[in-house]
């Protein structure tokens, strides 16, 4: 016999397992290895949990209570799914072009990135889903108990602690990083092979069904007919409706539509799941029918027919396939439950708590400290309060039918969503007063009609309501509004919802009117395979790169921060890390930056940078005027203006940059008179008042010939800097390139520099355990830049307690060293200048340079195949220094 | 002789040189160091002669040399030009900014000398 | 002022893919046809004969997805990104 325990010991390794298999995965991706990973297969076998528990086991009640009709909850997504070209395409390209990252931020972005829509949606999917998972915690704690039936369980117990590790697993995986993409690799793989666990272990009953119990398909077919199901007969208006629901519930529940859209990574992989996914609701629906017949037959009076799924295999006292039949359906609820969870945290923090932080923070994005801990705390802390008021109903609905009954209740209210969802992909002219009135309307109409009714006759509504209609108004009758009476309740409150909220919708959109962005982001949408690369936004504002670098690095972290500025600058045709901040630009960024926060904060954040510059009229009339759009667009034309752009921009640079160095060629050469001639000067002027100084006394005569000394040091110095820079320019030096580490050489020259005679008031903070990198280069030469950049900050940091802060870090196939202090930085316009010969930017005389120190170090960094740049947006002065790694430079 | 020189000039070593030269010759010299307040420690010192470098920190010795001869009270207080750069185009700008006489570093010590006496003495 | 630019006949393959396109836009409604045609079926039929019916539909139209889709996937490979598919069909 099996016993409690037992069972809870597979469960624990079953859930140890998914834990393994979810950090393996994560650990591929992390290496870059995700190609199988992001399979059509494991993509169709994602979509699967819209086999929930109560699917896994309900279907085979729905069954023996109402015959077939339980295919309709197949039929609907196998509609859609084959719908795949006209319709899931459109919708995954969009939710791709724009970084989508929930159906409330699909539906908050098409309608001009309305916060209040976000908010709206993000509600109408809380109350849809908490009562959805309260269903499959009911549905694990069921099955527990089925195996116990001696014992009395602790259901909530149990409930609780499976609610526990749902959270556990959901806040381990789902909130590991903020992608960029919103994709989770582990979650991915482990709900895909909980989808093979439940099919198999559907499959597998229902074949020992058939061809154990049964004598075969003849055999099983006659049973059928000679049970009571076979008095089921199609009732046309709920086989319609359901079909009609079950397709719109697949498109508009959060988690499929999370999994369908956003988890997306190739629009391919639809074509793949156009004809697998039907496949699999085919294999899952096959046996249902059997299974419930057999149980109807073999089953004692009375006995629950949800569970005969597990039933009859015990009553034959196969309890492998039990077992087997239990992982199916626990596979079934958590996969559910993890993904419902992920979902409506990213809904719950970009689209409700973020707004609020924004909102409160006084300047949000401008405020110091990293978003990026805001959004995953908040994340996590919504997952928690999403299965936390899981437990809740569970606990306080009291389990049964009430909560039974719920799945189908939960697919009428996401299903609001619909009108606002189609007709923002399809039809322009929706607006946002349409989409906001549409839904709440059908989600008031939702909850009065279904919602409420479902707790009972004199729970919430009393039964006077339920007979006469609330204060004695007949037409409001929960059951029979406006008068239609003698209908099926579900298919009433279909009826009227989507109805009302269709109507609604189009009224409202057509007698309202969009403002700007919300006829930019319709068109985009709308036309979503013509715009593909661009959704318009911002217009030209003033706005600094450095200020959008300091707070894109605070959203989705430093690295990747300064790569997306250096590739988008280098499509520019500009070096460095600050592109031009041009309205391409801000849309890129700001599709970058919702990925991680949602569309509606992302805008707001930008807003607050940019100050607010939206949609100029400009913009404006190109998407209005459909001839301009044709010009627009017609490709050649679009790809020859920007490659004349980029060109005219390179040409301008080049020009900018001639022009600058013939000035700096003649000022070059004033320049080099002029740091000969000063040492030169005091020299002879000393050197003659020394010749003619007889009454001189001993004190002035040494202190005239120090300065006399120190002054040829100088001009040694000098020389020797100028020779370096002309060896180095002309590629005459011979480097010694020998293996070394990164530690060891910054060790080398921080030597170096405290051996000098002033020791400085500058505190050099390193992180020893990062710099273990090896790196092949000319160690000595290495030194030479690393000493010149600290003795820089030595000299120029002007901070009360000046501080140098080293970091090293791979980026890509490169070692990257920055040098960071803590001082006031350098200003934009000089940042281009400081790698130049003779730049200086204060009165260098003092610190005793010449003004060659970081043109020479740029010249060593360019012969050891690597570069040293300005590293803006850090705080202080900031410079990186990058190398190519050892492996890298083995393998030329 | 004797008077009163301004030394507007940043280099320190170069400073000490001239403070030297002059001092020995009876001379009171008062120093300055940057270019941007050079107008306000003319008028505060009001000396008899300056020697000016072109190359100050904040402002060019020319600019400087440029607002003394716009005011009424310096149009003509004697001023010796002091570069280091000593190209051609040099000296031409000293001259159409006005400069009393021009020298290019190094100079001989006897030079500076005789060009301040003779300044004052015209 | 950018008229289309393509003949007026087009190559056979492009006119098929054309076609293919039409098919994969019509099969759902295909679909919704053939699964609602069990509420015509009369008294008699009983639930196991409407079961029978239903699947072998069902696992006709998903082989027909399976052919329509299978070519239509290497349209996205090419055209990913463009509006081609939007263009007046020829």
């Amino acid at each position: 016999m099996l016993t409690f325990n037992l069972l809870v010991a597979v469960c624990a390794a079953y859930v140890g397992f998914l834990f393994l298999v979810a950090f393996a995965a994560e650990k591929r991706a992390r290496r870059g290895r995700a190609a199988w990973l992001r399979s059509p297969l494991v993509y169709t076998l994602a979509l699967s949990i819209y086999c929930t528990g109560w699917t896994f086991y309900g279907a085979v009640g729905y069954a023996a209570r109402s015959g077939l009709e339980f295919v309709t909850i197949y039929l609907g997504p196998t509609v859609i799914m084959i719908a795949w070209w006209a319709l899931l395409r459109k919708l995954v390209r969009i939710g791709r072009t724009q970084r989508v990252t929930s159906i409330a931020d699909l539906v908050s972005s098409r309608y001009g990135k309305s916060t209040a829509l976000g908010v709206l949606v993000t509600l109408l999917c809380i109350v849809g889903t908490t009562p959805y998972i309260a269903l499959q915690l009911q549905s694990v704690t069921l099955a527990f108990a089925v195996f116990s039936p001696t014992e009395a369980v602790d259901m909530n117990g149990t409930a609780l602690w499976v609610a526990l590790g749902l959270a556990l697993f959901t806040i381990v995986f789902g909130t590991r990083n903020l992608d960029v993409n919103e994709r989770h690799h582990g979650v991915v793989i482990a709900i895909a092979v909980e989808a093979v666990v439940k099919i198999v272990a559907l499959v597998a009953v229902g074949a020992f069904v058939v061809w154990s119990v049964a004598g075969g398909t003849g055999d099983i077919l006659r049973m059928i007919e000679a049970s009571p199901i076979a008095e089921y007969r199609v009732q046309p208006e709920r086989w319609v409706t359901l079909t009609f629901l079950a397709g719109a519930a697949f498109l508009c529940l959060p988690r499929m539509f999370h999994v369908l859209v956003v988890e997306n990574s190739d629009e391919r992989h639809l074509a793949t799941a156009a004809w697998a996914f039907p496949l699999y609701l085919l294999l899952i629906s096959l046996f249902v029918i059997p299974i419930a017949v057999a149980g109807l037959a073999v089953m004692p009076e009375g006995a629950n027919p949800d569970l005969f799924v597990l039933t009859v295999p015990l009553e034959f006292d196969r309890e492998g396939l039990a077992m087997l039949s239990f992982l199916g359906g626990f596979s079934s609820a958590t996969s559910m439950v993890i993904v419902a969870a992920i979902a409506l945290s990213t809904m719950v923090s970009n689209h409700i708590v973020l707004p609020i932080w924004l909102s409160a923070g006084q300047g949000g994005a401008t405020v110091s400290g990293d978003v990026r801990n805001v959004v995953l705390l908040a994340r996590r802390m919504s997952i928690a309060v999403v299965l936390g008021l899981g437990y809740l109903y569970y606990r306080f609905s009291g389990g049964g039918e009430a909560l039974a009954a719920m799945g189908l209740i939960a697919f009428v209210g996401v299903a609001q969503i619909l009108p606002a969802l189609i007709g923002g992909i399809f039809w322009r002219g929706a607006t946002r007063i349409g989409a906001g009135l549409g839904v709440s309307i059908g989600f008031a109409v939702w909850i009065y009609t279904l919602f409420l009714p479902s707790f009972g006759v004199g729970d919430v509504l009393s039964a006077a309501t339920f007979e006469a209609g609330p204060y004695g108004l007949a037409l409001l009758r929960p059951q029979a509004l406006f008068g239609l009476d003698g209908m099926d309740p579900l298919v009433h409150a279909v009826f009227w919802s989507l109805a009302l909220n269709t109507g609604a919708f189009v009224l409202g959109s057509l007698l309202s009117f969009p403002h700007p962005l919300e006829r930019l982001q319709g068109a985009t949408f709308v036309n979503i395979y013509r715009y593909s690369d661009s959704a318009r936004g911002w217009g030209r504002s003033f706005v600094e790169a450095e200020d959008l670098l300091v707070m894109a690095q605070r959203i989705i972290g430093p690295m990747e921060a300064q790569a997306l500025f250096v590739s988008v600058a280098a499509e520019q045709g500009k070096e460095g890390y600050l592109p031009d901040v041009t309205p391409e630009f801000l849309e890129r960024l700001e599709r970058e930056l919702s990925g991680s926060v949602g569309a509606a904060t992302a805008h707001a954040m930008l807003g607050q940078i940019t100050g607010g510059v939206t949609v100029s009229v400009e913009d404006l009339m190109r998407v209005a005027d459909e001839t301009a759009q044709m010009m627009e667009y017609s490709s050649q034309l679009e790809a020859k203006s920007e490659e004349l752009q980029r060109t005219a921009r390179q040409l301008r640079e080049a020009n900018a940059k001639l022009t600058t160095l013939s000035i700096q060629k003649d000022a070059f050469l004033s320049q080099i008179s002029h740091e000969l001639r000063t040492p030169m000067t005091s020299i002879r002027a000393f050197s003659e008042i020394l010749m003619d100084g007889d009454q001189m006394n001993r004190a002035d005569r040494r202190k005239y010939s120090t300065i006399i000394h120190d002054e040829t040091l100088r001009l040694t110095r000098l020389l020797d800097d100028l020779l370096d820079l002309s060896v180095l320019e002309n590629g005459q030096v011979t480097l010694n390139e020998a293996p070394a580490t990164v530690g060891a050489v910054l060790d080398r020259a921080l030597a170096a520099i405290e051996s000098r005679a002033e020791p400085g008031s500058l505190k050099i903070r390193r992180e020893r355990a990062r710099e273990d990198l090896p790196i092949y280069t000319d160690a000595d030469r290495l030194a030479q830049v690393f000493i010149n950049i600290v003795s820089n900050a030595q000299k120029y940091c002007d901070a009360e307690a000046p501080e140098l802060r080293i970091a090293v870090q791979e980026i890509g196939g490169s070692v990257a060293v920055d040098f960071i202090d803590n001082g006031s930085g350098i200003p934009k316009a000089s940042q281009a200048l400081i790698f130049e010969k003779f730049a200086r930017l204060t009165d260098q005389r003092a610190a005793g340079g010449a003004g060659l120190g970081l043109a020479i170090c740029r010249e060593i960094m360019l012969r050891l195949g690597g570069s040293v740049d300005y590293l803006p947006g850090q705080g202080g002065a900031a410079f990186r220094v990058t190398l190519p790694r050892a492996e890298a430079m083995a393998a030329q | 002789m004797g008077g009163r020189v301004l030394l507007i000039e940043d280099e320190p070593n170069i400073i000490e040189a001239i403070r030297f030269i002059l001092s020995r010759d009876g001379w009171a010299v008062d120093v300055h160091s940057d270019g941007a307040t050079a107008i306000d420690a003319v008028a505060r010192r009001s000396p008899d002669v300056i020697i000016l470098d072109v190359m100050l920190p904040n402002r060019s010795g020319y600019d400087i040399l440029a607002d003394l001869r716009a005011a009424e009270g310096t149009r003509d207080l004697p001023v010796l030009m002091l570069t280091a750069r000593g190209q051609k185009q040099d000296r031409e700008m000293a001259e159409r900014y006005g400069a009393s006489r021009f020298m290019t570093k190094p100079f001989s010590n006897s030079d500076v000398l005789t060009s301040v006496r003779e300044l004052v003495g015209s | 002022m950018s008229a289309p630019r393509e003949p007026v006949f087009l190559a056979r393959e492009t006119y098929r893919h054309r076609r293919l396109r039409d098919a994969a836009r019509f099969l759902p409604f295909l679909a919704v046809f053939v699964f609602f045609i069990p509420m015509l079926f009369g008294p008699e039929a009983g639930t196991a004969m409407t079961k029978v019916f239903l699947f072998f539909a069902w696992l006709t139209l998903i082989i027909v997805s399976f052919l329509v889709s299978r070519r239509l996937a290497t349209d996205i490979d090419v055209q990913q990104g463009d509006g081609a598919d939007d263009g007046q069909p020829g």
